[in-house]
């Protein structure tokens, strides 16, 4: 709990990657140490890029061995096609609750109908699609408006909030699409402010992208936020938990 | 001290913008600890860029002691912009880099057009900062195109490839000696490989505050460079002791 709110990452990224290493037991004494009751964890960079089973069974067996503490969401690779499919169908089956996928690391277009089996397995599975957005030319916000407005029934999630360059495009994306929703990391206390004041505070997530970023200055901006104490609660959790639910 | 290179105060007349009153930023800057800050246009990448620089003055000389300017020239007007250069630094006495944002102007650092610019701001002894991470103008190794065809020019990165370019700042920064990295906006993670492999004499900090100057903007890009695991040493440098240096502040 963070000032007596639930404070829920949404993302961050777990295991030995490429680039970056963080092990679940070192993200739960950083968790405790900043207030921090849950984290949606995601698999590190390669298990992204190549290695998608591999990722999601660190992330159930971590899920498995703290579950009050962690959520997973799977990452398959949509190159993979029908064994993409398959892969997401395991992972949740097994216990995870969402699909993250990055355009950027796995190669393809936001919006490529390449993207499209995945994405009908999830609302199959009923479970929150995560797309990385901000990095032109092919994770924008407005691509995966486009795509949230091909599957009215899906959720998405606009991982990063188009940071840092596409917060024009934000309000717009969310307006199109009344299904997508925006997770924050690592974008500026004024960026929030901004969304909010756009009417848009029931639709953003608080996350860390953590190890990318460092996690306890991603939990310093919560206080800044220039909101109600009921919508910094809800983009601290609130929104979160509504997605998450079942037929949410 | 603690200078922030790196602001966008006066005007706000595009993108949904407002203008951000000196005692506002100042204000913003006491609370994060701030002690002085480069400040530059945003109206001036658009607008007429003559009026956009005394808009600017007048705006720092609001307290001068702790603000200062940075102009912008529209480098497709070489003699205007060239006039422009030497009247902010010889006649105003603007100790800031020319600030250009290829991307907003409408131009590549690649494009000749950059020449006379760079001569002139050789001869002034001013550095120049470009806008850097955001294709298709401004991404960090086009700005290098820069440093490479004046390799006594410092050439500094405004954002250190912002959030998906950083090794490209990086492999920017270890070929060529004369560019300058300012960690504004970088991925946290690209702060720390780029602190943990460029000299630490060719780093500096901003906040680019005014393109938002929210609480807990500046205070939230401070804390990325004062929770670096570096000596303290270095970390006065990239906050401050390399702007006072380069920019020759007292």
């Amino acid at each position: 709990m963070l000032n007596g709110k639930l404070l829920i990452d949404a993302h961050c990224h777990v295991g030995e990657g490429v680039h970056y290493r963080l092990m679940p037991d070192e993200l739960l004494r950083q968790m405790d140490d900043l207030g921090i009751d849950r984290t949606l964890l995601v698999p590190a960079d390669r298990y992204i890029a190549v290695d998608n089973a591999e990722g999601n069974d660190f992330l159930l067996r971590t899920v498995k061995r703290w579950p009050d503490r962690f959520g997973g969401f799977a990452t398959v690779n949509p190159w993979y096609g029908e064994r993409a499919v398959a892969e997401l169908r395991r992972a949740v089956g097994l216990g995870l609750v969402g699909v993250k996928l990055h355009p950027v690391i796995q190669g393809f277009l936001l919006c490529d109908p390449l993207v499209h089996p995945v994405i009908e397995a999830a609302i199959e599975l009923d479970v929150p699609v995560y797309l990385h957005t901000g990095t032109p030319v092919n994770a924008l916000p407005l691509q995966l408006a486009e795509l949230a407005q091909r599957y009215p029934e899906g959720r998405f999630i606009m991982g990063h909030m188009g940071n840092p360059d596409f917060w024009l495009d934000v309000p717009t994306a969310l307006s199109q699409a009344p299904n997508l929703w925006a997770e924050i990391s690592p974008c500026l206390p004024g960026m929030v402010n901004r969304i909010v004041e756009a009417g848009f505070a029931h639709r953003l997530i608080f996350g860390s992208d953590a190890p990318l970023t460092d996690l306890a200055l991603e939990v310093m901006k919560v206080q800044y936020w220039q909101v109600s104490e009921e919508q910094r609660a809800a983009i601290m959790a609130g929104n979160l938990l509504r997605i998450l639910a079942k037929g949410g | 001290m603690i200078v922030d290179c790196h602001t966008h105060a006066p005007g706000g007349r595009s993108f949904g913008l407002s203008s951000v009153p000196v005692s506002d930023l100042l204000a913003a800057m006491d609370s994060a600890g701030i002690d002085k800050a480069m400040v530059y246009t945003s109206d001036g990448f658009f607008f007429d860029f003559v009026a956009c620089n005394n808009e600017l003055y007048a705006f720092v000389q609001q307290c001068p002691e702790r603000l200062i300017a940075g102009p912008t020239v529209d480098p497709r007007y070489p003699e205007a912009a060239i006039a422009e250069m030497r009247r902010c630094r010889l006649e105003l006495g603007m100790k800031g880099p020319l600030k250009l944002h290829p991307w907003l102007q409408g131009f590549s650092p690649i494009e000749p057009l950059m020449d006379p610019i760079a001569e002139a701001a050789l001869e002034l002894g001013m550095p120049i900062m470009m806008h850097d991470g955001t294709p298709p103008y401004s991404t960090p190794l086009q700005v290098a195109t820069l440093a490479a065809r004046f390799p006594s020019l410092t050439v500094i990165l405004g954002h250190s490839g912002l959030r998906d370019l950083w090794q490209e700042a990086l492999a920017a920064a270890k070929r060529y000696p004369n560019i300058i990295l300012c960690l504004c906006g970088t991925l946290p993670l690209g702060i720390e490989r780029i602190v943990a492999e460029v000299e630490p004499h060719r780093l500096l900090f901003g906040t680019d505050a005014g393109f938002g100057a929210a609480p807990g903007n500046q205070e939230y890009r401070l804390g990325q460079i004062q929770r670096l695991a570096v000596s303290e040493e270095v970390k006065a440098l990239i906050l401050g002791g390399n702007a006072q240096r380069i920019f020759g502040l007292s």
